[in-house]
């Protein structure tokens, strides 16, 4: 019996033919298929089984979508943790190595991937991209964030005065 | 604790004919709504809010505005020191109104950034500054608005009627016999005419309160005559081991939405305070 095929079509209309288990990785995906699908392990005697199932996502476009689906490629025979468990220590764990290469894209495709991994609920993926962000926030100063992210600096010069006496303990150690 | 109540409660009936419900809510407080130190507002307001004040939200949040509120905070949760959280606090009225979370500067004092002074709130013992009343009033965030709110519900009012009706019968002790009213309160009696069998009989499944005409009969426990005699004891809270002294001062002010409580047998101070407390006498003689 072969496995019933499996197409994500992004919202420019491009169509990804993809392995079950790779699209899995998406949560939203994963629950879709659980409900139109049985278990792999199943017996399956539905008469269109050879027709493909298309999955659209309208908010991923199909340049970002063929990074997701690389990423969940490299991880479908990998079992993340589950979710629940001891979030302080996925935490403070380092951005592993082929992530972190896999994030090194240019700021809007990041963004892009962070957006489409919380829409297509891939957890694993979605934490290494905001910890990317946070790195590019760490050890600069205020006025270095401000260019990194495009932030307009909005206090009055008193305010300003004001919130740098507040951060003088952080700022002198 | 000058008095003692069992664990149990008991859903009671409502007397059909009371004009004062203690468990009514006063109607002053359905209409009470709070403001926000910082004039940050609940994220509804941002419709009515008109184009102006959502480019002025655009600039303060940059490229973060196409980011959803929880995974600006997620993003913030990942930066592990106070330098880097208040660098991010300089940068622009928005970014003043997110780090002002305290669960983040939560996470910083965790991460070791430690304390010795509680100054009212996790992001000011951190800094040992006050915050300062930038005006954020752009910023729109159920996610920072929701906890201050419910950090503001002031119990006493909102409980004022069990409050009245409670003091009114602290002191009156009724008779172990008398038949006593399901009218919400819960009866005192005086310990010594509290029985084993009367105990199993009528009050195994209702609270009570037991007191005493011997003035001494209680220890003369509160937070307050507890740290005068062991401000230095540490004593354990979730999961900080703070002197009684911080304790204190925590419970005094804090904005947390669910506030770290104590409870901790293994204090150096228990020792002492085992042997100044007597178990009531029907709990001693071991019925259970």
């Amino acid at each position: 019996m072969t496995e019933r095929k499996i197409i994500i079509i992004t919202s420019d209309g491009d169509k990804f033919p993809v392995e079950r288990k790779v699209a899995e990785k998406s949560i939203l995906i994963k629950n879709m298929l659980k409900n139109l699908l049985p278990a792999e392990d199943e017996e399956e005697d539905d008469e269109d089984e050879d027709e493909p199932i298309e999955v659209p996502t309208q908010n991923v476009r199909s340049a970002v979508m063929k990074n997701i689906l690389e990423w969940c490629d490299h991880y479908k025979d990998y079992n993340f943790p589950d979710d629940e468990q001891d979030d302080d220590s996925k935490k403070s764990a380092p951005i592993d190595a082929w992530d972190k290469n896999f994030l090194n894209v240019d700021q809007e495709m990041l963004y892009e991937i962070i957006l489409a991994a919380n829409y297509l609920n891939i957890k694993p993926l979605l934490n290494a991209g905001c910890k990317v962000v946070a790195e590019m926030i760490r050890g600069k100063s205020p006025e270095e964030i401000r260019k990194t992210f495009n932030i307009v600096n909005d206090f009055t010069p008193e305010e300003e005065a004001a919130i740098r006496r507040e951060n003088e303990w952080a700022e002198d150690r | 604790m000058p008095e003692q109540t069992t664990q149990s409660r008991k859903r009671q009936k409502t007397p059909k004919t009371a004009t004062f419900h203690p468990y009514a809510i006063p109607a002053s407080l359905s209409l009470q709504v709070v403001s926000h130190p910082l004039k940050i507002r609940p994220a509804g307001n941002l419709l009515l809010a008109g184009k102006e004040t959502e480019e002025k939200l655009r600039m303060s949040m940059g490229d973060f505005h196409r980011f959803p509120e929880q995974l600006i905070m997620d993003i913030l949760g990942f930066l592990d020191s106070a330098t880097d959280l208040g660098h991010v606090m300089c940068v622009s009225r928005f970014f003043y109104a997110f780090t002002s979370s305290d669960e983040l500067w939560k996470q910083i004092y965790l991460k070791g950034e430690k304390f010795d002074r509680w100054l009212g709130s996790w992001k000011e013992s951190v800094l040992r500054c006050k915050q300062s009343a930038i005006d954020c009033s752009i910023v729109h965030s159920d996610l920072l608005f929701v906890p201050y709110q419910n950090s503001q519900v002031d119990y006493s009012k909102l409980f004022e009627n069990i409050i009245i009706t409670e003091n009114k019968r602290r002191h009156q002790v009724v008779p172990a016999s008398a038949n006593i009213p399901y009218d919400l309160s819960i009866p005192r009696l005086d310990e010594d005419t509290m029985t084993p069998s009367l105990f199993s009989s009528r009050f195994h499944d209702r609270p009570f309160i037991l007191k005493s005409t011997n003035p001494a009969r209680w220890p003369a426990w509160t937070i307050d005559t507890l740290t005068a005699r062991f401000p230095g004891t540490t004593f354990r809270q979730e999961y900080v081991q703070w002197p009684l002294k911080l304790y204190a001062e925590y419970c005094a002010s804090n904005q947390d939405e669910s506030p770290l409580y104590l409870f901790d047998c293994n204090s150096e101070a228990m020792k002492q305070l085992k042997t100044e407390f007597v178990c009531p006498g029907v709990f001693f003689r071991g019925h259970v």
